[in-house]
Protein backbone atom coordinates (compact mmCIF):
# COMPACT_ATOMS: atom_id res chain seq x y z
CA UNK A 1 0.00 0.00 0.00
CA UNK A 2 2.21 2.50 1.05
CA UNK A 3 4.84 1.25 -2.12
CA UNK A 4 2.07 2.58 -4.36
CA UNK A 5 1.41 5.65 -2.59
CA UNK A 6 4.73 6.20 -2.83
CA UNK A 7 5.41 5.48 -6.37
CA UNK A 8 2.00 7.76 -7.03
CA UNK A 9 3.29 10.67 -5.27
CA UNK A 10 6.58 10.33 -7.35
CA UNK A 11 4.95 10.30 -10.45
CA UNK A 12 2.36 12.98 -9.26
CA UNK A 13 5.46 15.83 -8.80
CA UNK A 14 7.26 14.76 -11.74
CA UNK A 15 3.86 15.50 -13.69
CA UNK A 16 3.41 18.84 -11.93
CA UNK A 17 7.13 20.08 -12.69
CA UNK A 18 6.70 19.12 -16.26
CA UNK A 19 3.93 20.82 -17.02
CA UNK A 20 5.47 24.04 -14.59
CA UNK A 21 8.08 23.50 -16.97
CA UNK A 22 6.79 23.02 -19.94
CA UNK A 23 5.59 26.57 -21.75
CA UNK A 24 9.36 27.31 -20.80
CA UNK A 25 10.84 24.18 -22.99
CA UNK A 26 8.00 25.13 -25.70
CA UNK A 27 9.36 29.13 -25.37
CA UNK A 28 13.30 28.13 -25.70
CA UNK A 29 13.38 25.93 -28.11
CA UNK A 30 10.74 27.86 -30.72
CA UNK A 31 13.06 30.82 -29.87
CA UNK A 32 15.44 28.92 -32.68
CA UNK A 33 12.92 27.83 -35.27
CA UNK A 34 11.16 29.69 -38.30
CA UNK A 35 7.82 30.30 -38.16
CA UNK A 36 7.22 27.59 -40.35
CA UNK A 37 8.54 24.77 -37.98
CA UNK A 38 7.04 26.22 -35.13
CA UNK A 39 3.38 25.93 -36.50
CA UNK A 40 4.49 22.28 -38.11
CA UNK A 41 5.02 21.17 -34.07
CA UNK A 42 5.75 23.34 -31.46
CA UNK A 43 7.21 20.20 -29.25
CA UNK A 44 9.91 19.16 -31.33
CA UNK A 45 13.44 20.04 -30.96
CA UNK A 46 14.80 22.52 -33.72
CA UNK A 47 15.84 20.95 -36.86
CA UNK A 48 16.74 23.89 -38.66
CA UNK A 49 18.52 26.68 -36.24
CA UNK A 50 17.52 30.21 -36.47
CA UNK A 51 20.10 31.81 -34.66
CA UNK A 52 19.01 34.95 -36.93
CA UNK A 53 16.00 35.67 -34.67
CA UNK A 54 18.28 36.55 -31.93
CA UNK A 55 19.74 38.87 -33.90
CA UNK A 56 16.29 40.69 -35.30
CA UNK A 57 15.14 40.42 -31.63
CA UNK A 58 17.80 42.36 -29.81
CA UNK A 59 17.35 45.95 -31.65
CA UNK A 60 13.79 46.20 -30.24
CA UNK A 61 14.38 45.57 -26.69
CA UNK A 62 17.76 46.94 -26.44
CA UNK A 63 16.46 50.59 -25.73
CA UNK A 64 13.35 49.40 -23.27
CA UNK A 65 15.92 46.73 -21.57
CA UNK A 66 18.54 49.62 -20.63
CA UNK A 67 15.79 52.14 -19.33
CA UNK A 68 14.70 48.86 -17.23
CA UNK A 69 17.84 48.25 -15.41
CA UNK A 70 18.52 52.27 -14.76
CA UNK A 71 15.22 52.49 -13.15
CA UNK A 72 15.83 48.84 -11.62
CA UNK A 73 19.08 49.84 -10.36
CA UNK A 74 17.53 53.32 -9.08
CA UNK A 75 14.52 52.00 -7.13
CA UNK A 76 16.80 48.96 -5.47
CA UNK A 77 19.45 51.94 -4.26
CA UNK A 78 16.94 54.54 -3.08
CA UNK A 79 15.01 51.39 -1.11
CA UNK A 80 17.91 50.24 0.41
CA UNK A 81 19.21 53.79 1.80
CA UNK A 82 15.48 54.93 2.91
CA UNK A 83 15.02 51.55 4.65
CA UNK A 84 18.17 51.42 6.61
CA UNK A 85 17.84 54.79 7.50
CA UNK A 86 14.14 54.50 9.04
CA UNK A 87 15.00 51.01 10.37
CA UNK A 88 18.17 52.81 11.96
CA UNK A 89 15.77 55.02 13.90
CA UNK A 90 13.91 52.41 15.23
CA UNK A 91 16.19 50.14 16.63
CA UNK A 92 18.77 52.47 17.55
CA UNK A 93 17.05 55.16 19.37
CA UNK A 94 14.52 53.02 22.20
CA UNK A 95 12.04 55.57 22.56
CA UNK A 96 10.96 58.63 21.21
CA UNK A 97 7.90 60.44 20.68
CA UNK A 98 5.41 59.11 18.60
CA UNK A 99 7.87 56.28 17.28
CA UNK A 100 5.23 53.02 16.69
CA UNK A 101 2.67 55.79 15.44
CA UNK A 102 5.33 56.29 12.83
CA UNK A 103 5.68 53.01 12.25
CA UNK A 104 2.81 52.02 11.51
CA UNK A 105 2.11 55.09 9.13
CA UNK A 106 5.05 53.20 6.93
CA UNK A 107 3.77 49.71 6.85
CA UNK A 108 -0.05 50.80 6.70
CA UNK A 109 0.88 51.50 3.32
CA UNK A 110 1.17 47.59 2.23
CA UNK A 111 -2.55 47.60 2.71
CA UNK A 112 -3.54 49.85 0.21
CA UNK A 113 -3.95 48.46 -2.84
CA UNK A 114 -1.97 50.38 -5.43
CA UNK A 115 -4.92 50.97 -8.00
CA UNK A 116 -6.64 53.26 -5.42
CA UNK A 117 -3.76 55.81 -5.98
CA UNK A 118 -2.86 55.25 -9.92
CA UNK A 119 -5.20 58.26 -11.27
CA UNK A 120 -3.73 61.21 -8.55
CA UNK A 121 -0.45 59.62 -9.25
CA UNK A 122 -0.41 60.01 -13.30
CA UNK A 123 -1.62 63.87 -12.55
CA UNK A 124 0.68 64.25 -10.21
CA UNK A 125 3.31 63.52 -11.44
CA UNK A 126 2.30 65.07 -14.71
CA UNK A 127 2.09 67.76 -12.36
CA UNK A 128 5.37 67.72 -11.46
CA UNK A 129 7.31 67.78 -14.82
CA UNK A 130 7.77 63.87 -14.09
CA UNK A 131 5.49 62.53 -17.02
CA UNK A 132 8.06 59.89 -19.51
CA UNK A 133 10.91 60.89 -17.72
CA UNK A 134 12.92 57.60 -15.68
CA UNK A 135 12.27 59.54 -12.31
CA UNK A 136 9.04 59.61 -12.64
CA UNK A 137 9.19 55.55 -12.81
CA UNK A 138 11.36 55.44 -10.35
CA UNK A 139 9.82 57.46 -7.38
CA UNK A 140 6.09 56.08 -7.09
CA UNK A 141 7.58 52.17 -7.09
CA UNK A 142 9.99 53.33 -4.97
CA UNK A 143 7.73 55.04 -2.23
CA UNK A 144 5.93 51.87 -1.95
CA UNK A 145 9.56 49.22 -2.11
CA UNK A 146 10.82 51.58 0.93
CA UNK A 147 8.02 50.78 3.26
CA UNK A 148 8.55 46.70 2.39
CA UNK A 149 12.24 47.37 2.88
CA UNK A 150 11.74 48.84 6.27
CA UNK A 151 9.56 46.42 7.27
CA UNK A 152 11.97 44.02 6.64
CA UNK A 153 15.53 45.58 7.57
CA UNK A 154 14.05 46.36 10.77
CA UNK A 155 13.24 43.40 11.85
CA UNK A 156 16.66 42.26 10.85
CA UNK A 157 18.38 44.67 12.41
CA UNK A 158 16.52 44.12 15.91
CA UNK A 159 18.75 41.33 16.12
CA UNK A 160 22.37 42.84 16.43
CA UNK A 161 22.64 42.86 19.96
CA UNK A 162 22.49 46.46 21.42
CA UNK A 163 25.94 45.74 23.22
CA UNK A 164 27.66 46.47 19.94
CA UNK A 165 25.93 49.95 19.59
CA UNK A 166 27.24 50.82 22.99
CA UNK A 167 30.48 49.43 22.09
CA UNK A 168 30.95 51.59 19.31
CA UNK A 169 29.85 54.49 20.88
CA UNK A 170 32.26 54.43 23.44
CA UNK A 171 34.43 54.17 21.22
CA UNK A 172 33.80 57.61 20.16
CA UNK A 173 31.42 56.26 17.06
CA UNK A 174 28.91 58.47 15.49
CA UNK A 175 25.97 57.40 13.68
CA UNK A 176 27.81 57.28 10.13
CA UNK A 177 30.15 55.21 11.69
CA UNK A 178 28.10 53.10 13.36
CA UNK A 179 26.06 52.36 10.12
CA UNK A 180 28.24 51.61 7.86
CA UNK A 181 30.76 49.79 10.48
CA UNK A 182 28.14 47.37 12.55
CA UNK A 183 25.17 47.69 10.77
CA UNK A 184 25.69 47.27 6.93
CA UNK A 185 27.89 43.85 7.54
CA UNK A 186 25.55 42.92 9.69
CA UNK A 187 22.77 43.38 7.47
CA UNK A 188 24.04 42.10 4.03
CA UNK A 189 21.49 38.71 4.29
CA UNK A 190 18.55 41.09 4.83
CA UNK A 191 19.94 43.36 2.26
CA UNK A 192 20.26 40.67 -0.59
CA UNK A 193 16.88 40.15 0.14
CA UNK A 194 15.65 42.92 -0.23
CA UNK A 195 17.10 43.83 -3.38
CA UNK A 196 16.21 40.42 -5.14
CA UNK A 197 12.38 41.33 -4.11
CA UNK A 198 12.85 44.91 -4.95
CA UNK A 199 14.51 44.02 -8.29
CA UNK A 200 11.73 41.62 -9.34
CA UNK A 201 8.58 44.21 -8.49
CA UNK A 202 11.23 46.62 -10.58
CA UNK A 203 11.77 45.07 -13.66
CA UNK A 204 8.58 43.05 -13.65
CA UNK A 205 6.26 46.43 -13.10
CA UNK A 206 3.78 46.70 -16.17
CA UNK A 207 0.62 49.21 -15.04
CA UNK A 208 2.95 52.17 -13.83
CA UNK A 209 4.95 52.21 -17.24
CA UNK A 210 2.12 51.64 -18.64
CA UNK A 211 0.86 54.88 -17.50
CA UNK A 212 4.12 56.86 -16.92
CA UNK A 213 5.60 56.24 -19.94
CA UNK A 214 4.79 56.70 -23.38
CA UNK A 215 6.77 56.15 -27.13
CA UNK A 216 10.30 55.08 -26.87
CA UNK A 217 12.20 57.63 -24.88
CA UNK A 218 11.53 55.52 -21.53
CA UNK A 219 9.77 52.04 -22.39
CA UNK A 220 10.34 49.70 -19.91
CA UNK A 221 10.91 46.26 -20.67
CA UNK A 222 7.19 44.96 -19.50
CA UNK A 223 5.80 46.90 -22.12
CA UNK A 224 7.75 47.05 -24.78
CA UNK A 225 7.59 42.53 -24.97
CA UNK A 226 3.94 43.49 -25.64
CA UNK A 227 4.68 45.42 -28.33
CA UNK A 228 7.02 43.85 -30.62
CA UNK A 229 6.56 43.87 -34.07
CA UNK A 230 7.89 41.08 -36.25
CA UNK A 231 6.92 40.58 -40.32
CA UNK A 232 5.09 37.37 -41.02
CA UNK A 233 8.11 36.35 -42.67
CA UNK A 234 10.07 36.31 -39.39
CA UNK A 235 7.02 35.17 -37.32
CA UNK A 236 7.01 34.12 -33.54
CA UNK A 237 10.39 32.84 -33.26
CA UNK A 238 11.63 36.65 -32.95
CA UNK A 239 9.27 36.75 -30.32
CA UNK A 240 10.69 34.00 -28.03
CA UNK A 241 14.16 35.17 -28.63
CA UNK A 242 13.20 38.46 -27.49
CA UNK A 243 11.24 37.34 -24.31
CA UNK A 244 14.41 34.96 -23.19
CA UNK A 245 16.79 38.41 -23.71
CA UNK A 246 14.63 40.07 -21.29
CA UNK A 247 14.74 37.36 -18.84
CA UNK A 248 18.51 36.93 -19.04
CA UNK A 249 19.47 39.64 -16.56
CA UNK A 250 16.78 37.97 -13.33
CA UNK A 251 17.43 34.62 -14.64
CA UNK A 252 21.47 35.03 -14.48
CA UNK A 253 21.06 36.69 -10.86
CA UNK A 254 19.12 33.93 -9.95
CA UNK A 255 21.60 31.38 -10.99
CA UNK A 256 23.94 32.84 -8.61
CA UNK A 257 21.84 33.87 -5.75
CA UNK A 258 18.80 31.01 -5.91
CA UNK A 259 18.80 31.38 -2.21
CA UNK A 260 17.97 34.54 -1.86
CA UNK A 261 15.65 34.74 -4.15
CA UNK A 262 13.54 32.07 -2.46
CA UNK A 263 13.67 34.07 0.45
CA UNK A 264 12.71 37.61 -1.67
CA UNK A 265 9.70 35.98 -2.83
CA UNK A 266 8.82 34.45 0.37
CA UNK A 267 9.40 37.83 2.72
CA UNK A 268 7.70 40.11 0.20
CA UNK A 269 4.41 37.78 0.96
CA UNK A 270 4.04 39.33 4.33
CA UNK A 271 2.51 42.52 2.59
CA UNK A 272 -1.58 42.70 3.03
CA UNK B 1 22.69 56.91 33.87
CA UNK B 2 20.69 60.50 33.01
CA UNK B 3 21.83 62.36 29.97
CA UNK B 4 20.71 65.40 29.49
CA UNK B 5 19.43 65.36 26.03
CA UNK B 6 20.43 68.27 23.23
CA UNK B 7 17.61 69.21 21.26
CA UNK B 8 19.92 68.10 18.43
CA UNK B 9 19.46 64.48 19.96
CA UNK B 10 16.05 64.49 20.23
CA UNK B 11 15.76 65.62 16.60
CA UNK B 12 18.11 62.97 15.49
CA UNK B 13 15.30 59.56 14.77
CA UNK B 14 13.33 61.75 12.99
CA UNK B 15 15.92 63.33 10.60
CA UNK B 16 16.50 59.25 10.08
CA UNK B 17 13.17 58.55 9.03
CA UNK B 18 12.94 62.08 7.12
CA UNK B 19 13.51 60.61 3.57
CA UNK B 20 11.21 57.43 3.89
CA UNK B 21 8.41 59.86 5.25
CA UNK B 22 9.09 63.02 2.20
CA UNK B 23 8.77 59.81 -0.18
CA UNK B 24 6.07 58.25 1.22
CA UNK B 25 3.92 61.04 1.80
CA UNK B 26 4.71 62.75 -2.02
CA UNK B 27 4.17 59.71 -3.73
CA UNK B 28 1.57 57.38 -1.91
CA UNK B 29 -0.47 59.43 0.84
CA UNK B 30 -1.14 62.60 -0.81
CA UNK B 31 -2.25 60.43 -4.24
CA UNK B 32 -4.46 58.44 -1.98
CA UNK B 33 -6.02 61.21 -0.26
CA UNK B 34 -6.87 62.69 -3.28
CA UNK B 35 -8.47 59.64 -4.56
CA UNK B 36 -10.84 59.36 -1.88
CA UNK B 37 -11.16 63.28 -2.11
CA UNK B 38 -11.71 62.83 -5.91
CA UNK B 39 -14.26 60.27 -5.66
CA UNK B 40 -16.75 62.74 -5.06
CA UNK B 41 -15.83 65.06 -7.74
CA UNK B 42 -16.38 65.15 -11.37
CA UNK B 43 -12.77 65.85 -12.54
CA UNK B 44 -11.04 65.08 -15.49
CA UNK B 45 -7.65 65.42 -14.20
CA UNK B 46 -7.49 69.31 -14.95
CA UNK B 47 -9.76 72.28 -15.42
CA UNK B 48 -13.09 70.14 -14.98
CA UNK B 49 -13.07 69.47 -10.97
CA UNK B 50 -16.68 69.95 -9.42
CA UNK B 51 -17.78 68.19 -6.71
CA UNK B 52 -20.79 65.90 -7.15
CA UNK B 53 -21.08 63.76 -3.75
CA UNK B 54 -22.08 60.71 -3.96
CA UNK B 55 -23.09 60.50 -7.68
CA UNK B 56 -19.98 59.37 -8.81
CA UNK B 57 -20.65 55.94 -6.76
CA UNK B 58 -24.15 55.64 -7.37
CA UNK B 59 -23.48 55.90 -11.06
CA UNK B 60 -20.54 52.91 -10.42
CA UNK B 61 -23.31 50.72 -9.20
CA UNK B 62 -25.70 51.44 -12.36
CA UNK B 63 -22.99 50.85 -14.83
CA UNK B 64 -23.77 47.39 -15.78
CA UNK B 65 -19.84 47.47 -16.84
CA UNK B 66 -19.27 47.66 -13.28
CA UNK B 67 -22.06 45.69 -11.95
CA UNK B 68 -20.54 42.53 -14.83
CA UNK B 69 -16.59 43.14 -13.80
CA UNK B 70 -17.22 42.65 -10.12
CA UNK B 71 -18.91 39.24 -10.35
CA UNK B 72 -15.74 38.72 -12.77
CA UNK B 73 -13.55 39.58 -10.11
CA UNK B 74 -15.46 37.21 -7.90
CA UNK B 75 -15.01 34.36 -10.02
CA UNK B 76 -11.54 34.90 -10.10
CA UNK B 77 -11.21 35.46 -6.53
CA UNK B 78 -13.02 32.35 -5.75
CA UNK B 79 -10.87 30.84 -8.33
CA UNK B 80 -7.88 31.58 -6.73
CA UNK B 81 -8.51 30.71 -3.58
CA UNK B 82 -9.20 26.81 -4.17
CA UNK B 83 -6.10 26.97 -6.49
CA UNK B 84 -4.09 28.48 -3.80
CA UNK B 85 -5.08 26.52 -1.17
CA UNK B 86 -5.09 22.93 -2.65
CA UNK B 87 -1.88 22.52 -5.39
CA UNK B 88 0.32 24.38 -3.44
CA UNK B 89 -0.11 22.27 -0.34
CA UNK B 90 -0.66 19.40 -2.34
CA UNK B 91 3.53 20.12 -4.33
CA UNK B 92 4.75 21.24 -1.21
CA UNK B 93 3.97 17.49 0.61
CA UNK B 94 4.60 15.44 -2.06
CA UNK B 95 8.25 17.64 -2.10
CA UNK B 96 8.34 16.58 1.63
CA UNK B 97 8.01 13.04 0.91
CA UNK B 98 11.13 12.77 -1.14
CA UNK B 99 13.38 10.89 0.99
CA UNK B 100 16.73 13.05 0.18
CA UNK B 101 17.17 15.99 0.75
CA UNK B 102 19.71 16.92 -2.02
CA UNK B 103 16.33 16.01 -4.18
CA UNK B 104 14.42 18.22 -2.86
CA UNK B 105 16.66 21.31 -3.10
CA UNK B 106 16.99 20.91 -6.90
CA UNK B 107 13.01 19.98 -7.28
CA UNK B 108 12.50 23.17 -4.94
CA UNK B 109 14.87 25.03 -7.21
CA UNK B 110 13.42 23.34 -10.40
CA UNK B 111 9.91 24.90 -9.32
CA UNK B 112 11.47 28.20 -8.15
CA UNK B 113 13.39 29.20 -11.63
CA UNK B 114 9.85 30.07 -13.66
CA UNK B 115 9.37 32.80 -10.80
CA UNK B 116 11.83 34.68 -12.04
CA UNK B 117 11.09 34.92 -15.60
CA UNK B 118 8.88 38.18 -15.99
CA UNK B 119 5.46 37.69 -15.47
CA UNK B 120 4.37 39.66 -18.74
CA UNK B 121 6.77 37.09 -20.63
CA UNK B 122 4.36 33.99 -18.88
CA UNK B 123 1.60 35.77 -19.88
CA UNK B 124 2.05 36.21 -23.46
CA UNK B 125 3.53 32.67 -23.70
CA UNK B 126 -0.17 31.35 -22.41
CA UNK B 127 -1.17 34.08 -24.96
CA UNK B 128 0.32 31.55 -27.48
CA UNK B 129 -0.41 28.35 -26.02
CA UNK B 130 -4.53 29.58 -25.86
CA UNK B 131 -4.38 31.13 -29.34
CA UNK B 132 -7.42 30.08 -31.57
CA UNK B 133 -5.17 29.54 -34.70
CA UNK B 134 -1.79 28.07 -34.02
CA UNK B 135 -2.07 27.84 -30.64
CA UNK B 136 -0.13 25.11 -28.73
CA UNK B 137 -3.17 23.41 -26.43
CA UNK B 138 -5.56 23.63 -29.98
CA UNK B 139 -2.63 21.59 -31.89
CA UNK B 140 -2.23 19.76 -29.03
CA UNK B 141 -6.19 18.67 -28.87
CA UNK B 142 -6.19 17.38 -32.80
CA UNK B 143 -3.25 15.44 -32.33
CA UNK B 144 -5.16 13.19 -29.59
CA UNK B 145 -7.91 13.26 -31.61
CA UNK B 146 -10.10 15.93 -29.71
CA UNK B 147 -10.77 18.26 -32.50
CA UNK B 148 -14.44 19.05 -30.93
CA UNK B 149 -13.00 20.53 -28.56
CA UNK B 150 -10.96 23.32 -30.35
CA UNK B 151 -11.70 26.62 -29.53
CA UNK B 152 -10.80 29.86 -29.33
CA UNK B 153 -10.09 29.53 -25.78
CA UNK B 154 -9.53 33.70 -25.10
CA UNK B 155 -11.91 35.00 -27.92
CA UNK B 156 -15.23 32.95 -26.94
CA UNK B 157 -17.44 34.30 -24.52
CA UNK B 158 -18.00 31.07 -22.69
CA UNK B 159 -14.37 30.21 -22.56
CA UNK B 160 -12.60 33.62 -21.98
CA UNK B 161 -13.01 33.94 -18.15
CA UNK B 162 -11.83 30.50 -17.71
CA UNK B 163 -8.78 30.51 -20.27
CA UNK B 164 -7.58 34.07 -18.18
CA UNK B 165 -7.56 32.09 -14.57
CA UNK B 166 -5.91 28.88 -16.67
CA UNK B 167 -2.96 31.03 -17.25
CA UNK B 168 -0.06 29.51 -15.59
CA UNK B 169 -1.43 26.30 -15.38
CA UNK B 170 -0.64 24.20 -12.58
CA UNK B 171 0.36 27.82 -10.97
CA UNK B 172 2.89 26.57 -9.27
CA UNK B 173 5.82 28.49 -11.05
CA UNK B 174 3.65 31.86 -10.87
CA UNK B 175 5.46 34.10 -8.48
CA UNK B 176 2.19 35.79 -6.66
CA UNK B 177 -0.63 32.65 -7.24
CA UNK B 178 1.01 29.25 -6.63
CA UNK B 179 4.28 29.30 -6.47
CA UNK B 180 4.72 31.93 -3.39
CA UNK B 181 2.39 29.96 -1.67
CA UNK B 182 4.29 26.27 -2.38
CA UNK B 183 7.26 28.10 -0.86
CA UNK B 184 5.38 28.81 2.18
CA UNK B 185 3.92 25.93 2.61
CA UNK B 186 6.83 23.46 1.88
CA UNK B 187 9.14 26.11 4.01
CA UNK B 188 6.34 25.47 7.02
CA UNK B 189 6.35 21.36 6.38
CA UNK B 190 10.50 21.80 7.17
CA UNK B 191 10.71 23.94 10.00
CA UNK B 192 8.56 21.34 11.95
CA UNK B 193 10.41 18.86 13.55
CA UNK B 194 9.88 15.36 12.58
CA UNK B 195 8.75 13.59 15.50
CA UNK B 196 5.79 14.56 15.40
CA UNK B 197 5.30 13.20 11.75
CA UNK B 198 7.01 9.50 13.04
CA UNK B 199 4.74 9.66 16.59
CA UNK B 200 1.56 9.69 14.11
CA UNK B 201 2.90 6.96 12.14
CA UNK B 202 3.55 5.29 15.59
CA UNK B 203 0.18 5.82 16.59
CA UNK B 204 -0.85 4.27 13.81
CA UNK B 205 -2.19 7.12 11.37
CA UNK B 206 -2.34 6.87 7.75
CA UNK B 207 -1.29 9.45 5.40
CA UNK B 208 -4.75 11.00 5.18
CA UNK B 209 -5.49 11.30 8.66
CA UNK B 210 -2.02 12.46 9.60
CA UNK B 211 -2.99 15.65 6.82
CA UNK B 212 -5.93 16.75 8.48
CA UNK B 213 -4.58 16.38 11.69
CA UNK B 214 -1.33 17.37 12.14
CA UNK B 215 -0.36 18.89 8.57
CA UNK B 216 -3.29 21.04 7.63
CA UNK B 217 -3.69 22.38 10.89
CA UNK B 218 0.24 23.43 11.44
CA UNK B 219 -0.32 25.43 7.97
CA UNK B 220 -3.00 27.19 8.89
CA UNK B 221 -1.12 30.79 9.68
CA UNK B 222 0.29 30.06 5.61
CA UNK B 223 -3.36 28.98 4.53
CA UNK B 224 -4.67 32.76 5.95
CA UNK B 225 -1.30 34.50 4.62
CA UNK B 226 -2.29 32.66 0.95
CA UNK B 227 -6.12 33.52 0.83
CA UNK B 228 -5.07 36.75 1.75
CA UNK B 229 -2.59 37.60 -0.86
CA UNK B 230 -5.21 35.52 -3.48
CA UNK B 231 -7.91 37.94 -2.57
CA UNK B 232 -5.55 40.91 -3.00
CA UNK B 233 -4.22 39.22 -6.16
CA UNK B 234 -7.63 38.64 -7.66
CA UNK B 235 -9.15 42.25 -6.80
CA UNK B 236 -6.42 44.23 -8.61
CA UNK B 237 -5.65 41.25 -11.68
CA UNK B 238 -4.68 43.46 -14.43
CA UNK B 239 -1.55 42.93 -16.36
CA UNK B 240 -2.68 39.46 -17.48
CA UNK B 241 -6.33 40.28 -18.61
CA UNK B 242 -4.96 43.77 -20.25
CA UNK B 243 -2.27 41.91 -22.27
CA UNK B 244 -4.75 38.48 -22.92
CA UNK B 245 -8.33 40.04 -23.67
CA UNK B 246 -8.82 43.45 -23.35
CA UNK B 247 -11.73 42.47 -21.21
CA UNK B 248 -12.97 41.04 -24.16
CA UNK B 249 -15.08 39.35 -26.30
CA UNK B 250 -17.68 41.62 -24.82
CA UNK B 251 -17.27 42.32 -21.18
CA UNK B 252 -16.64 38.40 -20.52
CA UNK B 253 -13.40 39.04 -18.82
CA UNK B 254 -13.61 42.88 -17.63
CA UNK B 255 -12.23 43.50 -14.15
CA UNK B 256 -12.77 46.37 -11.96
CA UNK B 257 -9.16 47.28 -12.66
CA UNK B 258 -9.32 47.34 -16.18
CA UNK B 259 -12.61 49.34 -15.81
CA UNK B 260 -10.87 52.00 -13.95
CA UNK B 261 -8.17 52.41 -15.91
CA UNK B 262 -10.54 52.46 -19.47
CA UNK B 263 -12.05 55.47 -17.67
CA UNK B 264 -9.47 57.13 -15.70
CA UNK B 265 -7.15 57.41 -19.01
CA UNK B 266 -9.58 56.12 -22.43
CA UNK B 267 -12.45 58.59 -20.67
CA UNK B 268 -10.40 61.19 -18.86
CA UNK B 269 -13.81 60.62 -15.80
CA UNK B 270 -10.95 60.69 -13.35
CA UNK B 271 -13.36 61.09 -10.17
CA UNK B 272 -15.43 58.02 -11.54
CA UNK B 273 -12.11 56.16 -12.24
CA UNK B 274 -10.93 57.42 -8.60
CA UNK B 275 -14.60 55.88 -7.23
CA UNK B 276 -14.16 52.47 -8.64
CA UNK B 277 -10.70 52.49 -7.24
CA UNK B 278 -12.15 53.49 -3.39
CA UNK B 279 -14.71 50.45 -3.95
CA UNK B 280 -11.43 48.24 -4.62
CA UNK B 281 -9.71 49.23 -1.56
CA UNK B 282 -13.28 48.47 0.54
CA UNK B 283 -13.49 45.38 -1.26
CA UNK B 284 -9.89 44.35 -0.26
CA UNK B 285 -10.31 45.69 3.14
CA UNK B 286 -13.39 43.66 4.02
CA UNK B 287 -12.70 40.41 2.33
CA UNK B 288 -9.65 40.71 3.84
CA UNK B 289 -11.05 40.83 7.96
CA UNK B 290 -13.96 38.15 6.93
CA UNK B 291 -10.63 36.06 6.34
CA UNK B 292 -8.85 36.74 9.53
CA UNK B 293 -12.44 36.56 11.40
CA UNK B 294 -13.36 32.65 9.37
CA UNK B 295 -9.28 31.57 9.86
CA UNK B 296 -9.33 32.63 13.56
CA UNK B 297 -12.71 30.38 14.01
CA UNK B 298 -10.99 27.21 12.54
CA UNK B 299 -7.70 27.77 14.94
CA UNK B 300 -10.18 28.01 17.32
CA UNK B 301 -11.32 24.67 16.51
CA UNK B 302 -8.38 22.94 17.06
Amino acid sequence: MSKVVSILSRVLLGFLLLLTLLPFYLLTINAFKSQNEIILNPFKWASNWQFQNFVKAAPQIFRPMVNTLVVTVAVIAITLIVSLLASYAFTRYERFFAKEVLYFGIVALLMIPGFVMLIPQFVQITNLGLYNTLLGLILPPAAYQVAMGTFLTRTSMEGIPKSLFEAAEIEGANDMDILLRVVLPLSKPIMATVTIMTGLNAWNNYIWPLVASSGEKTQQIAVALTKIIVSVADGKGVEFAAYIIASLPLIILFCFASKYFVEGLTSGAVKG
Amino acid sequence: MSKKKTPWQYAKPYLFLLPIYLLMVTFKYIPFGMAIQKSFYTWNGSNVNKFVGFANYIQAFKDPTFIVSLKNVGVIAIAYIVIVIVIPILAAELLYAVKSKRKQYVIRTAFTFPMVVPAVVVILLWKWILAGDNGVLNNVLTAVGLDNLVTPWLGSTKTALGAVIAVGFPWLGSATLGGLQFLLYYGALQSTSSDMFEAAEIDGANIVQRFFRIDLPMLSSQIKLAVTLAIINAVQVFDSINILTSGGPGTATIVPSLVLYEQGFTYKKMGYSSAIGVIMFAIIMVLTLINQLVMKNTEKMD
